[in-house]
């Protein structure tokens, strides 16, 4: 399955590839992400939480980072064994940063495979899900770019 | 499995009082055939469920009113349902759908409001009472009120109920000249969850049809009607050129999303093969039974 979009925002490509290499601020702006600790400056664990009306999904995610292109790319590979549910989720995303004027596009492409029972549940819940994470993405990322850019005030 | 609360309420007013409009691990539950799947794959952990167990009684009913509209109670169990003579008359396409809808076993327990209230795409029942123009009767802690069975589905495993409201009853107008159909197409067994279910309400005079329903299920995220193909059928008259376009609208349509039962491109063949299908034998020249 493939989840692509694309996100404008009103900041200069440097700008945004630092922020978005930022592991800690990444992990912000992913509604439902929690417990991000770096193993090393390309390895991650996280928890991540998401519902979907009364159902309960929560995963244990290992990140890679695979490739830092600056300023124009980032890849990382997540591998997710959920909880209390067999299966397990692989993904591939892939995010390019396009300069437009003064503005950069965020161009990603999420590539994900679930296995086992979540495979018959997981795709129509991530689908569902994808279009208000980026909402809450996008949100994340124009409240830190108002203000100057995240990181700014330190 | 963590530890929950069971209570069974004896009223439905009792039973709404009881679950908690803010907090989703606190449901209703009626046969349990759908809740318990999702207890057992661990992604439904529940604080409360609120049995509706001693309300079977009251809202366990069938009755066809002289308008030829029928009214069923929303704890009334699906093998019922498959066995009741005024459904067959007045709807026998929910008759020939049960025959495949999981097994007696299941069909002996789960009941018509839970497997509306359930929300999951895949159930047979949905599309063919959207397809039907049914409605359902729904009670809440501030009154009742009715909704379409089609605008009750809101999305994946959502529905436009809030926590605290129950469907007490199901609504099925007279269907008058309408035929409906059903096709489940299954990747396993017959009785299987589908890979793709149709449903296809159509009226139709000389050749021509008048009136026309289409519903996807199983391939998209809720029972959906397909709106462009219905209205390219309407005025129509079905043969094999229709049939191809529509075929083809239904599956440019509809959102499709693959799960363990196919590929979103093998979902989508099956639509243009069996949307096509469904049409042909929704007409009266089918000889299939209305």
């Amino acid at each position: 399955m493939n989840i692509a979009g694309e996100i404008q925002v009103s900041a200069a490509r440097e700008a945004v590839y630092k922020a978005l290499s930022d592991a800690p601020f990444f992990a912000s702006c992913i509604e439902g992400v929690s417990d991000l600790k770096e193993i090393d400056p390309t390895h991650y664990t996280a928890v991540l939480e998401t519902r979907i009306a009364y159902l309960h999904f929560k995963f244990k995610a290992n990140v890679e980072i695979t490739e830092l292109s600056p300023p124009e790319k980032i890849e990382a590979k997540v591998e997710g064994m959920p909880l209390g549910i067999v299966g397990r989720l692989t993904a591939t995303a892939t995010t390019q940063l396009v300069e437009s004027g003064s503005q950069t596009i965020i161009r990603y492409s999420i590539d994900a495979t679930l296995t086992g029972k979540l495979g018959s549940m997981g795709e129509p819940v991530l689908k569902s899900k994808a279009k208000q994470m980026e909402k809450y993405f996008t949100a994340r990322l124009f409240a830190a770019f108002a203000g100057g850019g995240p990181g700014s005030e330190t | 499995m963590t530890p929950f609360d069971l209570v069974q309420p004896a009223s439905l007013k009792e039973a709404i009082a009881l679950i908690d409009p803010e907090d989703p691990d606190v449901r209703a539950i009626a046969g349990g055939t759908g809740l318990m799947l999702m207890m057992k794959a661990g992604v439904f952990r529940p604080t409360r469920l609120v049995s509706l167990r001693k309300l079977g009684d009251s809202f366990f009913r069938i009755a066809m009113a002289a308008s030829g509209d029928l009214t069923i109670g929303a704890m009334t169990p699906l093998s019922a349902i498959e066995q009741s003579s005024e459904v067959l008359r007045h709807a026998p396409v929910i008759v020939r759908t049960m025959t495949r809808l999981s097994n007696v076993r299941v069909r002996n327990v789960a009941t018509v409001g839970g497997a509306l209230a359930h929300g999951d795409p895949h159930m047979d029942l949905p599309p063919v009472l959207i397809a039907l123009g049914a409605s359902v009767a729904i009670a809440g802690a501030s009154g009742e009120r009715t909704m379409a069975v089609e605008d009750l589905l809101t999305g994946y495993y959502e529905t436009a109920l809030a926590r605290n409201e129950l469907i007490t009853e199901l609504r099925i107008p007279a269907q008058g000249t309408m035929r409906t159909v059903y096709f489940k197409i299954t990747a396993g067994s017959a009785d299987d969850w589908p890979a793709l279910g149709v449903a296809v309400a159509l009226a139709s005079q000389g050749g021509t049809v008048t009136s026309a329903r289409m519903v996807v299920s199983a391939a998209t995220a809720k029972a959906t009607r397909l709106i462009s193909a219905e209205q390219m059928l309407i005025g129509a008259n079905v043969n094999d050129k229709t049939l191809e376009i529509v075929a083809e609208a239904a599956a440019d349509e509809a959102d499709i999303i693959a799960d363990l039962r196919g590929s979103a491109s093998y979902k989508r063949e099956l639509l243009r093969v069996y949307a096509a299908r469904a049409v042909r034998a929704a007409m009266p020249t089918s000889g299939a039974p209305n």
